[in-house]
């Protein structure tokens, strides 16, 4: 086969690809929301599994609002097996011949081409089936988070660090941990486990035995 | 190909970025009445509207991505009619200049959107709080010298009876460090941003053999000019974290350096 043919038969590969691609894309867009039998027909005749209806239930409650076409998951399925079939196309036409240099780079340029192409079909897919959004739903729906951060504000206050066993207000000599009248910890921390039975002072673990530092008990 | 036809091309081309622009005007026109019918009902944050200027962000990049897509096409056909190089350039100047309107005009009107939230939000604040309200010493009731428009609490000693109070400032003055001085800083710096943006753009889409030192240079300075207008009026309005914002402008100004 010479190059004039090889690249002939490609470009026919090629067009018969985005011929399908258009094809099913527009038969997924004159679905009605989530398929329908034909649907189902197309996707048997490119081998792909139906999603059931119990995903379906969960990709239309989490996904964004559609109105219409087939399930885009499945559509995105459908367009790699059509990928997959033109590999297949190409390999049993080509697999023993090796390509000469034009035919080769026209083949690299659509393979790089097939990677993105997908992911722009779906997307574009995806543009096509959804709820249309305005300025006013966009708006409506912000009304919902009006004034979500301006509930349960606290008003201005002061309060004074005191002693917990004697009421001894914190004083600004220095800083200082432990109150200067008893002497008990102003600051609680990790190592207070216990209270002094008889006037509630707080002990250290290690003055758990000892005597109270404020009633001696 | 015939001149006639390069010309219907250009024609066809200028029909369609009158009618981006013109989409882009009636969103930004929708999202500034639906920020007025909103003003009113504010109380202490600006929540409500960020989040709807969000939602106008998406729909300003999916018209960001029409005029993508448009011009992929136009680009192909002004090949075909055998456009020269020079006469491409010029169509996709124009491309490149409605994008920048686009962005310009979407980032122009959500500081100033968000701007007057801000200044709703700081009069609803003002009216709440109470700046003759007395602060007395919670041990020796005298009173204490307490400044209202604190932004973090305090401790304060008693003149009277040396014990430290500690100044717990109102939340909703608290919050004024998030909800109403950035969008006001920026309010502010609005023309240094401007001059920055359009400056950040031309100096995008120069190639880099037309890019010149002083080219650069007065991004950088624009760069800078934006950051210290910004920050001075945070550093100004919160004096008592002006170390934390003095640090915080260092930081961008360098950043403001890193122009590639």
């Amino acid at each position: 086969m010479n190059e004039t043919e090889q690249l002939s038969q490609l470009k026919n590969i090629r067009e018969s690809f985005y011929e399908n691609i258009k094809k099913v894309t527009s038969f997924a867009l004159s679905c009605p929301k989530g398929g329908n039998e034909k649907w189902l027909q197309l996707l048997t005749e490119y081998d792909v599994t139906p999603t059931n209806q119990q995903q379906k239930d969960a990709f239309y409650a989490q996904g964004m609002p559609i109105t219409k076409g087939a399930l885009p998951t499945e559509l995105r399925k459908v367009y790699q097996s059509v990928r997959l079939k033109t590999i297949f196309r190409f390999t049993e036409k080509f697999a023993t011949s090796n390509l000469d240099f034009e035919a080769d780079m026209f083949w690299q340029d659509f393979i790089v081409k097939l990677d993105q192409l997908i992911e722009d079909e779906i997307s574009a897919y995806i543009g096509k089936i959804r709820q249309a959004v305005n300025v006013s739903n966009i708006f409506a729906n912000a009304f919902s988070g009006m004034n979500k951060y301006s509930q349960g504000l606290k008003e201005s206050g002061l309060n004074t660090k005191q002693c917990n066993s004697c009421g001894s207000p914190r004083l600004d000599t220095d800083q200082y941990d432990e109150c200067y009248f008893c002497g008990t910890p102003l600051f609680e921390t990790a190592k207070v486990i216990a209270k002094c039975k008889i006037c509630g002072s707080p002990k250290y673990i290690e003055n758990q035995d000892k005597e109270c530092q404020f009633c001696g008990n | 190909m015939e001149n006639q036809e390069k010309q219907q091309l250009v024609e066809r081309w200028d029909g369609f970025i009158l009618k981006i622009k013109a989409r882009c005007d009636e969103l930004i026109t929708q999202a500034n009445q639906g920020t007025e019918m909103f003003i009113p009902h504010l109380l202490y944050d600006t929540n409500a509207i960020g989040n709807a200027w969000t939602g106008i962000k998406s729909q300003i990049y999916e018209l960001s991505n029409k005029l993508d897509e448009g011009w992929e096409k136009m680009d192909n056909l002004f090949d075909k009619a055998e456009s020269t190089r020079e006469e491409t350039d010029i169509q996709r100047t124009k491309k490149d200049d409605t994008e920048a309107y686009i962005q310009w005009e979407y980032e122009q009107n959500y500081i100033l959107a968000m701007a007057k939230a801000a200044q709703k939000v700081l009069y609803n604040v003002k009216e709440h709080v109470n700046e003759n309200k007395m602060h007395n010493c919670t041990q020796c009731g005298t009173n204490l010298e307490i400044h209202i428009y604190s932004f973090r609490p305090k401790n304060v000693k008693c003149e009277s009876c040396s014990s430290v109070n500690t100044y717990k400032p109102d939340d909703r003055i608290v919050a004024l460090e998030s909800w109403v001085l950035p969008p006001l800083a920026s309010e502010n710096s609005l023309n240094e941003r401007k001059i920055e943006y359009f400056l950040e753009e031309k100096f995008r889409h120069s190639g880099n053999n037309q890019v010149n030192k002083e080219q650069k240079q007065e991004l950088i300075d624009s760069k800078k000019a934006t950051v210290n207008k910004y920050y001075q009026f945070l550093i100004d309005s919160i004096p008592e974290k002006a170390e934390y914002y003095i640090r915080q402008r260092d930081e961008r100004l360098k950043w403001s350096e890193n122009v590639r």
